[in-house]
């Protein structure tokens, strides 16, 4: 568990380091002073030997002396040695097993609660980041009950630390391991949820992701008894002004960034465990090619995914609005890269870095979410009016979603994307499908606000397939 | 001189061997409890120095 990790900057346990040395130095010095006190018997009995009878009788003494420090000296040497290796083994085998005893029921305890790190940078998830010592700034890469401690340990500089979650380790300032990039206590302490939001170029990846994360802070959070919070300082500016932008009726600008930083949203709700939600907005470049989705880690360990469809990006629907479609078409920002060209590209990456069996299913759930449903007629279409009205004609009862899922791979099948419903069909089991408007109007010069539509149902149904704390708003949205 | 003067002369002929005998034996049991006892001593001793010695706790670097 701890005995092949590289050292670390703190005292090891007295048995499991230095007490051997010291053994080794006690019965080597132990019996060197043996020797030496049988040979200034000899030596005595040497000098005493010339004299009368009386002195003679006193160096025979003085050998005996000699000898029985050797015979006698030698057993009760050999008997303190081995008290010795016994007591230093004893004490090796009893903080052994305590150790291991706490981190087992720590291991246990975080599985159950499902804490783990994960770093938003880099993407590399891990059982524990490491540790700063808060008074010297030593690096503790495996603060955990070992042979340095059973529940603390003692940093190279005298401080004592916390060795276990249960005595509030996360307190201490922590790094991801792989990157270094500083943590926040919640990216190891809190239930997670990995959410990308995928799609191709300018299929309005970022404005979803600004206006969900908005109608959950200011909405879904207070509703569900959470206190919304942002880990990243930088992440709420950004959100602060991508609010401030599409409140002034601007689309939040592109993202740059092909491997994108986790979006963190934390939950906290007293007496449950603090929730983590880690939102992804690479730039659609990034499904341009394969190969750059190698480094998409978060792909590891994903709760869900919504992939994000631009209706204009298929060639049948650009068809069919050709004659509006040039005057707005600066609006619109028609998304350039085909939906099932960026499936396909997801699948392969899943497959070849990720551990998805070559046509095998996807378990999580997929959002498949036709965006920008607000141009033209396109609500009328297969948006909510739509649904309401294919619900009012079913001859049999039809849920929402059933009604929305009908209605929206209708469509897509019409619209020559059959290809696209067959593989979305064929490899996602847990699929449904949305449709949103992640603006809430087209965009003008106006300057009116942008309120987005119908942004949050993927969201929240990935979110309570991944976790229960959320069913209750999925429940609603339906 | 008569025949019962012989036997308890032999008599105590053998109890004085047996005592001086069994002196000697106790003499030299107690000879070498005397050595064992020091000789255990010596090393207990020895051992409890090399142990003061050197067995010390690690003591942690002011930073």
């Amino acid at each position: 568990m701890t005995a092949a990790s590289a050292p670390e900057p703190a005292i090891r346990s007295y048995f499991f380091g230095k007490g051997y040395a010291d053994l080794r130095s006690t019965i080597e010095e132990s019996w060197q002073r043996n020797l030496a006190s049988a040979r200034n018997e000899l030596d005595q009995a040497a000098k005493l030997w010339p004299g009368d009878y009386s002195t003679k009788a006193m160096a025979i003494l003085r050998v005996a002396a000699g000898i029985a420090v050797v015979v006698f000296g030698s057993v009760v040497f050999l008997v303190f040695s081995a008290i010795h290796v016994v007591v230093l083994l004893a004490f090796f085998l009893l903080i052994y097993l305590g150790f291991t005893l706490v981190y087992l029921t720590e291991r246990a305890y975080l599985g159950v609660k499902r804490f783990f790190t994960v770093c938003p940078s880099c993407h590399e998830k891990s059982a524990l980041p490491s540790y700063f010592c808060p008074q010297c700034g030593a690096v503790h890469a495996r603060l955990i009950p070992s042979s340095y401690g059973i529940v603390h340990r003692t940093c190279r500089c005298g401080q004592r630390l916390p060795a276990t979650f249960f005595l509030k380790r996360g307190e201490l300032t922590s790094k991801c391991s792989a990157c270094g990039e500083l943590l926040a206590r919640a990216h190891t302490e809190a239930r997670k949820s990995f959410i990308p939001v995928f799609g191709g170029p300018s299929v309005g990846k970022s404005a979803f992701l600004f206006s969900a994360v908005q109608q959950i802070v200011q909405e879904e959070a207070p509703r569900l008894g959470f206190v919304p919070a942002f880990l990243d300082p930088g992440a709420e500016s950004g959100f602060r002004h991508a609010c401030q932008q599409l409140s002034q009726g601007r689309a939040p600008a592109k993202t740059v960034a092909t491997l994108p930083r986790a979006f963190n949203l934390s939950l906290v709700k007293p007496g449950r465990s603090p929730r983590l939600v880690y939102l992804y907005d690479p730039a659609g470049e990034a499904f341009a090619e394969t190969e750059g989705l190698v480094l998409h880690r978060y792909q590891e360990y994903l709760s869900g995914l919504v992939f994000l469809v631009d209706p204009f990006s298929i060639a049948a629907v650009r068809d069919e609005y050709r004659d509006r479609l040039p005057q707005v078409e600066h609006q619109l920002k028609p998304g350039t890269l085909p939906a099932q060209d960026v499936l396909s590209r997801i699948l392969i990456s899943l497959e070849e870095s990720f551990g998805l069996t070559r046509g095998a299913q996807l378990e999580v759930p997929v959002a498949v979410v036709l965006n920008k449903v607000d141009a033209f007629d396109l609500e009328q279409r297969i948006g909510e009016p739509a649904i309401q009205a294919r619900v009012r004609a079913s001859a049999a009862p039809l849920s929402l979603h059933e009604a929305r899922d009908q209605l929206v791979r209708e469509q897509l099948i019409r619209w020559n994307e059959g290809g696209l419903v067959q593989q979305l069909e064929v490899r996602c089991p847990r699929l449904r499908f949305f449709t949103c408007s992640s603006l809430g109007h087209m965009p003008d010069e106006s300057g009116r606000a942008f309120r987005a539509r119908r942004v949050l149902e993927p969201v929240l149904w990935i979110l309570a397939a991944a976790d229960s704390a959320f069913a209750g708003a999925a429940v609603r949205q339906r | 001189m008569s025949d019962g003067d012989d036997v308890w002369g032999c008599v105590g002929s053998l109890l004085l061997i047996t005592l001086i005998v069994a002196a000697a034996v106790l003499a030299v049991m107690a000879l070498m409890t005397v050595g064992s006892l020091y000789g255990a001593g010596t090393a207990l001793r020895n051992y409890c120095l090399a142990f003061a010695n050197n067995v010390k706790p690690e003591r942690a670097v002011a930073p």
